[in-house]
């Protein structure tokens, strides 16, 4: 199982499975990956699209006497078309790339086929049988429009090929295929349902009951969100059943692996001379772990003594750990670690932000565009986050800004690469504002930017405004009995990669959002001025509160409308 | 009961043809909006058998509601109540002309101008679903005069109109044709949402304010600057038939490798044309984008001009 938010490249993996994509592929390892993959894929897609139109046809009988009946036979109707069309499209893609020697006409294998899809009247011919199948979507949304304004109507009145299960239909079929070829023989064919979190309830539980499918030519390759609303099935499927690939950075997975190489792959591609990703962004300020930045009258240097001068909290941390805060130095390797080098970063915004202290000792921040905080080939893999999608956007802009530029000098200045960075933030926030609810997701207790919003500003605040803490408040834990809306939301923002889940459990999947450690992406770090770090939890609800979330809107989100009538 | 018409004919009609021939229903809606009744008084010479006006169910005291009703009344229509979420007072009314009529067929004149969109698409669901009465129908749209757009609220649902939804294969690649509004952001929340492979935008250009087309722009920018320049079409609001060329066109030219979602955001003619597009065309839908229960209530006036389609549809498949 893949899983992963929006643009964390969970449907390009599955497609690369199938034959068409392997076929296409070049890489090194190419040629050898096409000989040695143990299945054929048959790639079944899925997208907001289809779900809506899942769902417009579920909802069409609602008002009929046995409306749950016809819905669940129209659904799990059109999912059969969906994955026997997936099915006919891998095994001629099959046929064509690999080029198989048939034992028999092929015309034999579309007769079975015909006959147990009940596409009678349809030619042996594969287009044919495409077209048959492509015509039944037709066949069907006639029949809902027909039934939907019917006052009662029986199930078993419904045309035989409406009853047809995708699941022994494909068996069907791939029976008769590798009776066909036989050198395929004993290799096992991958149904691959892309994003898994749009398909009905009803599916998402038969393909887990199903991972303990007795058919052993079978296996399946599923892709879902981070945080899937999943039915009984998959709570109960054992997680020895399936293993799980996410697809964004968490506690065991390096964010910065896989998008390393593919933006340095995107640079070398586009700049001539081979350049690299680190030639052209240079290192960052903030992120470099270089040894020199920590002696005397380095940047790092007249940061602490700036920041000690203007706040009286960092002096004070300094003073008590036997540092100098007019000479922020030291040669105790052990206070560098533990003191200077975490103290870095937050020292750098606090500098950028903070203009001093008012008589109450209380911290002013200012607003300030371009800091000169988010910059260099460490920043750019950090706000992506791991995910290809915003990375390829971001490294577009760059390249366009270097492309505009006069001069072709390396690295690209820092303060554009920060302008495009901080574009780039307020896009994705933006983004977030525009997005509608989730279909089937239930209420949001509270709108997804919203949320957002106020977890940026709770986290601004410990970060910038309150007294120095080397471990300040940046990540939040989801406590138990929490409002379901406000799950839900948390639930959505996951899926649309502004929440990161940074503990996912060790064995299967997350069944719920509760007891997990959560941040804002990183992508959103330069509108909120945000470290690039993962700071110490705090409870969701109290930051929510800090945040600025009113009074009582929890209470109401539990009560529903009870309070704000 | 036929389940997609063959054909629809729109043709424009002149505010004085309206008057020529007598009609068998006159339906109007009663709202807040001051142009409610401005079609109603200004076609007050006009013969109708029969006058209902669909009297919302809420708001029935905001802005100009009662100053509607007394008017509408005084004109000779029938108040009806009905809610702006069920067409199917709509649908009765026109159901009873239809009945009423003569062999020779029933003519109705629809002002939908502050109807809401469940009303005006039940409407167009009855005239596919019943083309053997023979209905013709003046659909009216009073437009208003140009004010501000309320400040911008999230997308809350984004859904198929009922009665517009479809079935197709997945795997084909979604094309998403907007008519863009001016609310900001909202076309850019839906593109975002969607993630369609292709983007078309509808242009209102030339307005019948140039206000409106400035507003627009300024609210659609991004969109509008993430589009080629062959994907952003220019409509003249003014010209039903054009316009309904115009976009029949596009999606007769998508409808081969794509799946079409129509996404009516701007002036209610152009959710009309979408609607009665989607009537005669397996593969295309009409979705609607809503903020949701809370929308920010305005009296709009009228700009002083009727614009008029009038629509036959012709025949449908068994």
């Amino acid at each position: 199982m893949v899983m992963g938010p929006r643009g964390s490249g969970k449907t390009t993996l599955l497609k690369m499975l199938t034959p068409r994509a392997l076929e296409a592929w070049v890489a090194p390892q190419a040629s050898e990956v096409r000989r040695d993959i143990p299945f054929d894929a048959i790639y079944i897609p899925s997208d907001i699209h289809w779900e809506e139109q899942l769902r417009s046809l579920s909802s069409g009988f609602a008002s009929l006497a046995n409306g749950e009946a016809l819905e669940a036979t129209f659904s799990q109707a059109a999912v059969t078309i969906n994955v026997l069309l997936a099915v006919v499209d891998s095994m001629f893609d099959i046929i064509k790339y690999k080029r198989l020697e048939a034992s028999r006409p092929i015309e034999e294998f579309l007769e079975v086929v015909i006959n147990g899809w009940r596409l009678g009247g349809v030619p042996p011919i594969a287009g044919a049988v495409r077209e048959g199948l492509e015509g039944r979507f037709n066949e069907l949304f006639i029949l809902f429009r027909r039934l939907a304004s019917t006052d009662t109507f029986e199930v078993n009145a419904l045309p035989e090929w409406v009853l047809i299960d995708y699941s022994a239909a494909t068996r069907l079929a791939c029976t008769a295929f590798d009776n066909t070829f036989p050198e395929r023989a004993g290799r096992k064919w991958a149904l691959c349902f892309d994003e898994l979190e749009l398909a009905p309830l009803w599916l998402q539980n038969r393909v887990f009951r199903e991972l303990r499918s007795t058919d052993q030519r079978f296996l399946l390759k599923l892709s879902t969100s981070p945080l899937p609303t999943v039915g009984k099935a998959v709570r109960a499927a054992h997680s020895e059943d399936y293993a799980v690939i996410r697809l964004w950075p968490h506690k065991k997975v390096r964010a910065r692996d896989f998008p390393s190489r593919l933006a340095a792959r995107i640079v070398a591609d586009r700049l001539e001379g081979g350049a690299t990703l680190a030639g052209f962004l240079g290192s960052s300020t903030v992120a470099s772990g270089d040894e020199e930045s920590y002696s005397r009258d380095s940047l790092t240097w007249q940061v602490f003594k700036e920041l000690a001068e203007k706040d009286s909290s960092f002096h004070e941390l300094l003073r008590a750990r036997g540092i100098n805060p007019q000479d922020p130095v030291t040669d105790n390797r052990r206070l560098r670690d533990q003191l200077l080098r975490k103290a870095k970063p937050l020292a750098h915004f606090r500098v950028a932000w903070l203009t001093g202290e008012n008589s109450a000792g209380s911290r002013r921040v200012r607003t300030r565009k371009r800091p000169g905080l988010y910059h260099g080939f460490e920043d750019v893999l950090d706000i992506a986050d791991g995910n290809p999608r915003w990375l390829i956007t971001i490294l577009r802009q760059l390249l366009r800004k270097w492309d505009e530029r006069p001069e072709r000098n390396l690295p690209l200045p820092p303060e554009e690469q920060e302008e495009v960075l901080e574009q780039t933030s307020e896009l994705f926030l933006g983004f977030l504002r525009t997005l509608p609810n989730p279909r089937g997701g239930g209420e949001l207790g509270i709108p997804l930017h919203e949320l957002v919003e106020i977890l940026g500003r709770a986290f601004e605040e410990h970060i910038l405004s309150r007294p120095f803490s080397l471990n300040p408040v940046g990540t939040v834990r989801v406590e138990e009995g929490l409002p379901e809306q406000l799950l839900n939301c948390l639930r959505w923002a996951a899926e649309q990669g502004a929440l990161i889940v940074m503990d996912p459990v060790e064995q299967g999947i997350d069944s719920g959002i509760e007891g997990r450690r959560l941040r804002l992406t990183y992508l959103l770090a330069p509108y909120f001025r945000l470290p690039l770090r993962a700071y110490k939890e705090a409870k969701l609800a109290t930051c929510l509160r800090a945040g600025g979330l009113q009074d009582n809107k929890l209470e109401q989100m539990e009560f529903g409308y009870a309070l704000e009538s | 009961m036929p389940w997609k018409a063959s054909s629809v004919r729109v043709s424009e009609v002149e505010e004085s043809d309206l008057m020529t021939e007598p009609v068998d229903l006159f339906l109007v809606s009663s709202g807040y909006e001051e142009r409610a009744s401005y079609s109603a008084s200004r076609l007050s010479q006009l013969v109708a058998r029969r006058k209902v006006a669909l009297a919302f169910t809420d708001r029935k005291h905001e802005l100009c509601r009662l100053d509607n009703d007394r008017e509408l009344s005084r004109l000779g229509f029938e108040l009806i109540e009905a809610s702006g979420a069920s067409g199917a007072a709509a649908v009765n009314a026109i159901a009873a002309a239809a009945q009423e009529s003569s062999e020779g067929g029933c003519r109705v004149l629809v002002d939908y101008s502050c109807m809401t969109r469940v009303w005006y698409a039940a409407i167009v669901t009855y005239l596919w679903q019943h083309v053997d009465k023979h209905l013709i129908v003046d659909f009216i749209y009073a437009p208003s005069e140009f004010s501000r757009p309320s400040p911008a609220r999230p997308n809350k649902y984004v859904e198929a109109l009922e009665g517009f939804s479809g079935l197709s294969s997945p795997e084909r690649p979604t094309a998403l044709v907007i008519g863009l509004g001016y609310e900001s952001d909202r076309a850019l929340g839906l593109v975002n949402y969607v993630e369609p492979a292709v983007t078309v935008a509808f242009l209102s250009d030339p307005a019948l304010d140039e206000r409106f087309v400035e507003a627009t722009v300024e609210a659609n920018r991004p969109l509008l600057r993430s589009l080629s320049e062959e994907h952003i079409v220019r409509y003249p609001l003014g010209s039903l038939r054009a316009t309904a060329a115009l976009l029949e066109s596009c999606c007769l030219g998508l409808l081969k490798d794509h799946r079409i979602i129509l996404a009516p955001l701007g002036p209610k003619p152009f959710g009309l044309l979408s609607m009665l597009l989607a009537s005669t065309h397996i593969g295309i839908e009409v979705w609607r984008v809503s903020a949701g229960e809370k929308d920010n209530i305005k009296s709009r006036k009228a700009l002083g001009k009727i614009l008029c389609a009038e629509v036959e549809v012709i025949a449908g498949l068994g």
